[in-house]
């Protein structure tokens, strides 16, 4: 360990030492560029792409930091701000002494700008138009908060709060006899405060700390459509607290470190209307506790421990009813339930160096869970896994890792009236039993001191093998290769390929009868880009990126003969040219050139207008994209 | 360097014995500089915070390039190596990183010891650059780049149908991730998965009324937060998703069926999040 705990320090005469030849930078330092340009694009999705919509663009970066002779330092962080996902950070303060900072960021995502639907919505509700309106799916996130902390080498004390207030517009469904896909209004704030203490030592640490969080919907708490009052309930408003408690100690080449955190969460929003139930106090009670100890126990051999354990108590209170719903058509019976969760979860694991270059490494996993409420209700994972690693060999390193997991548990109770809507013979995948095959092969090679390869190899199945109906199996492969080649000084040249394939099999029961479906999701990535830095006595660089990526997923269904869902594919080539060019030593010039393009297609996305394709089903029409889009921007920078 | 060649036992051998015998040198930095300030990446170190003597917690401010590099011994005469890093370097990750460790201590890395990055032997100096003004990994607009030279599948992840936004820096790795260690699973910032999620999506948290089991329970049993070939980053798309658990209506599933149209089973089951709907309604889930 060559800590400066452990330094030996008897000899050091540091009275003589006065740095004449260090060269601190103190004032301003850094890189401010302001950039403009424009978009072409037809469709405002490309802004996911682009970073912008149709029209001009125009964002400012700034990494500027100021220093004092005294040790105070301010910094501005600034990243495409003035874009639709643009971010600041201003911070000032002296390291061990004080500090604030103050963030600022937008992010926008675009689903969709032409969702068509006659229903609009006014006055908390949803009503019909008689026209077909144009709607925008699209999530603003608008972030801003501030941080501060006091303190020093010993204790820390801090402070921060974060809001997040989201606007926009999202896909939702009502159902109300037909059913109407709609665009539904999003208008929410979240806000987090956190406040704590922190203690540390040579060779410990402890903190405390009290996390708050409130969920505010600024929207009613549900949606009329039509005649139909409350037909679409919205996310309550809801709350909760956390205290954490936090410690560490080391004791030579042996760390211990552990956790607990207490909290609650808690939501009484009105209900959506009154029916069987007049009134709702909602809280979850959680525990959470974790240990963790590594151990160098000899040269070359390292051990670690870990137990967590988990606890999510559901305590709420329902007023003026006895929890049970009852299907007034079939007589059907659903009784409230309060879901509690407890997980325990042990880790052990060992490393072990065999020789120069040679090093194994192994581990056994226990994870039980207790769910209530459930047709079974306790599982429990016992897992193994093992790896090799060679680095001893010249050009070339192997990575082997291969694990082995099983789940089993208490019986099923499938026939209990709570789980009457499902068969006795479904079994849910997240509790069935699970054999889980997993291994992974990585080597990398360097025939050359500019050139290396890399290369990885994954497979993974899981095995419901007691499952009759529900999920069977699924496997999941894939593989990526990269290569880099410095090919001189000023030239750089990368590309890229990787492909995954996850094929799943499911027995699936209906209240018509039973099918046998197979999806198979495909997923290929690859690339290129070069860089060539040098040209004009090296003032100008030049480079070009190129990235394509294709998701598809394919389902077919037998039942009898054997038939298939339509489309669902996403694809996209997106290119980057650039080009910088420095006008003297502090000024230069930047030029973007992006091209996008993209399509994707959900076979789900049926043009719906007027009702006549599906009956009974409204949807928001044709959902898919298919456009290319450009991008120009010039970029200005000044060294500060 | 005269000593990449050298075997990481030999080398760690000589430095232990350096190391624990203290020869630092008369001089501190100037001594060092007098050879090594015509190198500019030496000299970037005085652009950032270990370089600056009036901060006390920096290197400069104690034993200076030895507080990093160990003492001097007899290297100035070539004789002996000093303490160096990075991947290439002919010293342990977990040599290096005791250096490193012996000032950057506290809650966010607390659980580093027990970490996959640590695990992995990853170098502190693998990720972080000092000698700089600015560590590029701290720059969100760099970070992830970093992270996605080891971490392939997550890179090529990023480019699925859906996935969280990370193209331009609007969330990174660390968004979710404590790359130093934590004592979550997956080494995630909060007290566990579903919590880390609740942060952006505060709505699905509740609790509601009626509660979806697993949706209480797990994120991930229905999500992959890396991104899918799916729309909503979702593992399989409804209503396969749904039949993994729940027997369905109609086994008629073509694609203008009501049952697949549109957004299928949340055709009608609208709130598979959670429910807030005092009857019938909201136990399915429907309102």
């Amino acid at each position: 360990n060559y800590g400066l705990a452990n330094a030996n320090l008897e000899a050091v005469d540091t009275s003589k030492w006065e740095c004449k030849r260090c060269e601190p930078v103190n004032g301003y330092h850094g890189e401010v560029s302001v950039g403009a340009g424009f978009v072409d694009a037809q469709d405002n999705h490309a802004a996911n792409r682009l970073g912008d919509t149709d029209g001009f663009a125009g964002e400012v970066d700034a990494d500027i930091r100021y220093r004092s002779e005294t040790g105070y330092q301010a910094a501005i962080d600034a990243n495409k701000l003035g874009s639709e996902n643009g971010s600041v950070r201003l911070a000032a303060g002296k390291a061990g002494l004080a500090n604030a900072a103050f963030n600022y960021g937008t992010q926008t995502h675009w689903k969709n700008d032409g969702a068509i639907s006659p229903f609009a919505f006014a006055n908390d509700g949803f009503a019909l138009t008689g026209a077909d309106v144009s709607h925008d799916l699209k999530v603003k996130r608008e972030t801003y908060g501030f941080a501060f902390d006091l303190g020093g080498d010993l204790w820390n004390t801090y402070a921060n709060f974060q809001r997040q207030d989201k606007t926009g517009a999202r896909k939702a469904s009502i159902y109300s006899g037909s059913i109407a896909n709609v665009a539904a209004p999003i208008d929410s704030t979240t806000d987090r405060w956190e406040a704590g203490a922190k203690l540390a030592g040579q060779n410990w640490h402890t903190s405390a700390a009290y996390v708050a969080s409130k969920y505010d919907n600024n929207l009613a708490n549900a949606f009329d459509f039509g005649y139909q009052q409350a037909a679409l309930g919205t996310a309550p408003s809801n709350e909760a607290y956390h205290v954490v408690l936090n410690g560490n100690y080391s004791l030579s080449r042996t760390h211990f470190a552990g956790r607990f955190v207490t909290g609650k969460m808690t939501q009484n929003d009105d209900l959506v209307q009154i029916g069987g139930l007049n009134g709702f106090d909602g809280e979850v009670k959680t525990t959470d506790a974790s240990f963790r100890v590594a151990s160098t126990v000899a040269r070359g051999l390292r051990l670690t421990a870990s137990y967590d354990y988990s606890d999510r108590e559901n305590n709420s209170h329902v007023f003026g009813g006895n929890g049970i719903s009852v299907d007034g058509l079939s007589g059907d019976i659903t009784e409230y339930a309060r879901y509690d969760i407890t997980r325990n979860t042990a880790k052990l694991g060992a490393s072990y160096r065999i020789a120069q270059g040679y090093r194994v490494d192994a581990g056994y996993e226990y994870k039980q869970v207790e769910r209530s409420d459930l047709e079974r209700e306790e599982t429990n994972d016992h897992g193994v896994w093992g790896r090799l690693r060679v680095t001893a060999l010249d050009n070339w390193n192997f990575g082997l890792k291969a694990g082995y997991s099983s789940r089993d548990g208490s019986e099923f109770e499938a026939n209990r009236a709570t789980s009457s809507e499902d068969n006795v013979l479904l079994r849910r995948y997240t509790i069935a039993d699970r054999d889980r095959l997993e291994a992974e092969f990585k080597v990398s090679h360097t025939p050359l001191a500019n050139l290396s390869i890399d290369a990885t190899v994954r497979y993974a199945n899981d095995d419901y093998s007691d499952s009759e109906y529900g999920l069977i199996e699924a496997d999941d492969f894939g593989y990526d290769v990269s290569l880099n080649w410095g090919a001189s000084d000023k030239l750089n040249l990368h590309a890229f390929v990787g492909q995954q394939w996850i094929e799943s099999e499911q027995r699936n029961l209906f209240q018509t009868g039973t099918s046998f479906d197979q999806t198979e999701d495909r997923f290929l990535n690859a690339g290129f880009g070069s860089v060539y830095r040098g040209l004009f006595t090296d003032a100008l660089s030049v480079g070009a990126d190129y990235l394509y990526s294709d998701s598809e997923s394919e389902t077919s269904v037998t039942i009898g003969s054997t038939g298939q869902y339509g489309d669902y594919f996403a694809t996209s080539h997106s290119v980057n040219l650039f080009s910088t060019y420095d006008l003297s030593e502090k000024m230069g010039l930047r030029l973007d050139y992006r091209y996008e393009r993209y399509q994707d297609s959900d076979f789900a996305n049926i043009d719906n207008i007027g009702n006549g394709n599906v009956v009974n089903l409204y949807t928001l029409g044709n959902l898919n994209h298919n456009y290319n889009a450009h991008l120009v921007m010039l970029s200005f920078s000044y060294a500060l | 360097g005269t000593w990449d060649e050298m075997p990481q036992a030999e080398m760690e051998q000589i430095l232990d014995t350096k190391f624990a015998d203290g020869k630092y040198s008369r001089q501190g930095a100037d001594g060092c500089l007098m050879c090594h300030r015509r190198n500019d990446t030496v000299m970037a170190l005085f652009d950032g915070v270990h370089g600056r003597a009036d901060q006390s917690k920096s290197p400069m401010a104690g034993l200076q390039c030895e507080a990093c590099h160990g003492p001097q011994g007899t290297h100035r005469n070539k004789s002996e190596p000093m303490i160096v890093f990075g991947g290439d370097a002919p010293l342990s990750a977990e040599k290096q990183n005791s250096v490193c460790m012996s000032c950057h201590q506290g809650e966010e890395r607390m659980a580093w010891h027990t970490s996959t990055h640590n695990l992995e032997e990853v170098a502190c100096a693998d990720c972080h650059k000092v000698h700089v003004a600015q560590d590029p990994i701290l720059d969100k607009a760099t970070e992830v780049e970093t992270c996605t030279s080891c971490h392939t599948r997550e890179k090529a992840d990023m480019n699925k149908r859906s996935s969280h936004p990370m193209q331009w820096g609007e969330m990174t790795c660390t968004s979710c991730h404590n790359p130093h260690g934590s004592m979550a699973e997956a080494d995630l910032i909060s007290f566990n998965l579903n919590d880390t999620c609740y942060a952006c999506h505060a709505e699905k948290r509740g609790p509601f009324l009626w509660e979806h089991q697993p949706v209480v329970d797990n994120c991930a049993a229905c999500h992959n937060p890396h991104g899918s070939v799916n729309d909503g980053m979702l593992t399989q798309r409804a209503p396969q998703l749904c039949l993994d658990c729940h027997q369905g209506h109609n086994a008629d599933r073509d694609g203008t069926s009501i049952h697949t149209a549109g957004q299928s089973c949340l055709n009608c089951h609208t709130q598979v999040h959670g429910s807030n709907h005092p009857d019938r309604a909201g136990s399915k889930l429907q309102r």
